[in-house]
């Protein structure tokens, strides 16, 4: 939505076809990015990373910048532009 | 009526090749699957052949939820061997299947004109939260929306279309609801007191309780503040040019 004059649009969501990693992920950084017209699930003041976090996650990167990105800002503000899998999913 | 499908995944889509899965028979899945609006707008567009294959799936849906009223089918459950099919949880509880029906009734009531599914609604209608609590708000927009949109239709019964009219706007002018657009509770001029998980479907919601104001035309005077209330659900959600 770039090329129409948008200024802060969302570049990326968690979406199975848009997966992260994948050619789909990122408009900004990636060949397609993901289709447009999709409506992300918004704000979202629960969010917190999986219980096995910080360290026990099969390996798994917990990034606790996200978490604190998100996490004790306002509620309309619990949002960031991210779309990496368990257990960093929302 | 299956209910929820768990289809294999992949990017792009067209790669996947996994299996695939779907839920069993059940009466919530029965009663949102049927299709009678659908009727009706396929009548609309002169496809009366496919419009009345439509109404009578519906009518065999509502024959078969009023006779089945309890079939329950869990996703993610042991209890059901669905563990992994689908995310969260897609049945409802009592009250989410009874609104089901409601708006299965009037969307019938509609295409049919049949007094079976008015007596249903009529007997029924002051069990939706909207009157049993004297209260609206977004997660039961559409259990509040069918309400005025039936009392819109031909043939009901006047005391019905006045409780429903009379109701509707009390409630909006609530603190959550108008009060939150005259005093500009919210930062970004679109009130939500319960953010949860997936609050911009939220926040949607709320703003069609403004346009089913101005839609179903309760108190004209008030149309204009109604139809900015609900624009500023789309501002919040896309942006406004400062």
């Amino acid at each position: 939505m770039y090329d129409y004059g948008s200024d802060n649009g969302v570049n990326e969501f968690y979406h199975t076809w848009f997966g992260d990693g994948t050619n789909w992920d990122n408009v900004q950084n990636d060949l397609y990015g993901p289709a447009p017209g999709f409506l992300t699930g918004g704000p979202n003041p629960s969010y917190n990373w999986d219980a096995c976090c910080p360290s026990g996650c099969s390996g798994l990167t917990c990034n606790s910048n996200q978490v604190d990105r998100i996490m004790g800002q306002p509620k309309q503000k619990a949002y960031d532009d991210f779309n990496t899998s368990w257990p960093m999913n929302s | 009526m299956i209910s929820i499908v768990a289809l294999s995944h992949a990017s792009p889509p067209s790669s996947a090749n996994g299996q695939s899965l779907y839920g069993g028979v059940n009466t919530t899945s029965t009663l949102a699957s049927a299709v009678a609006f659908g009727s009706k707008i396929f009548n609309e567009l002169g496809m009366t052949a496919y419009s009345a294959t439509l109404l009578q799936s519906a009518t065999e849906a509502w024959e078969w939820a009023d006779s089945n009223p309890n079939v329950i089918w869990e996703n993610n459950s042991s209890s059901y061997n669905s563990v992994g099919i689908g995310a969260g949880q897609q049945e409802t509880d009592t009250y989410g299947r009874f609104a089901y029906k409601m708006r299965t009734a009037i969307h019938l009531y509609d295409a049919t004109n049949n007094s079976t599914y008015k007596t249903y609604t009529e007997n029924n209608y002051q069990n939706i939260h909207m009157l049993l609590w004297n209260y609206t708000y977004p997660f039961e927009q559409e259990n509040q929306e069918i309400l005025l949109y039936y009392a819109s239709l031909p043939g009901v019964t006047t005391s019905v279309v006045s409780t429903i009219k009379n109701t509707y706007p009390n409630t909006m002018n609530s603190s959550n609801n108008f009060g939150g657009f005259t005093n500009e509770t919210d930062p970004y001029l679109a009130n939500l007191t319960e953010y949860v998980w997936g609050s911009n479907g939220t926040k949607a919601r709320k703003g069609l309780m403004f346009t089913d104001y101005v839609n179903s035309n309760i108190n004209s005077a008030n149309n204009d503040n109604a139809l900015k209330a609900a624009e500023r659900f789309i501002h919040y959600i896309q942006g406004i040019n400062p």
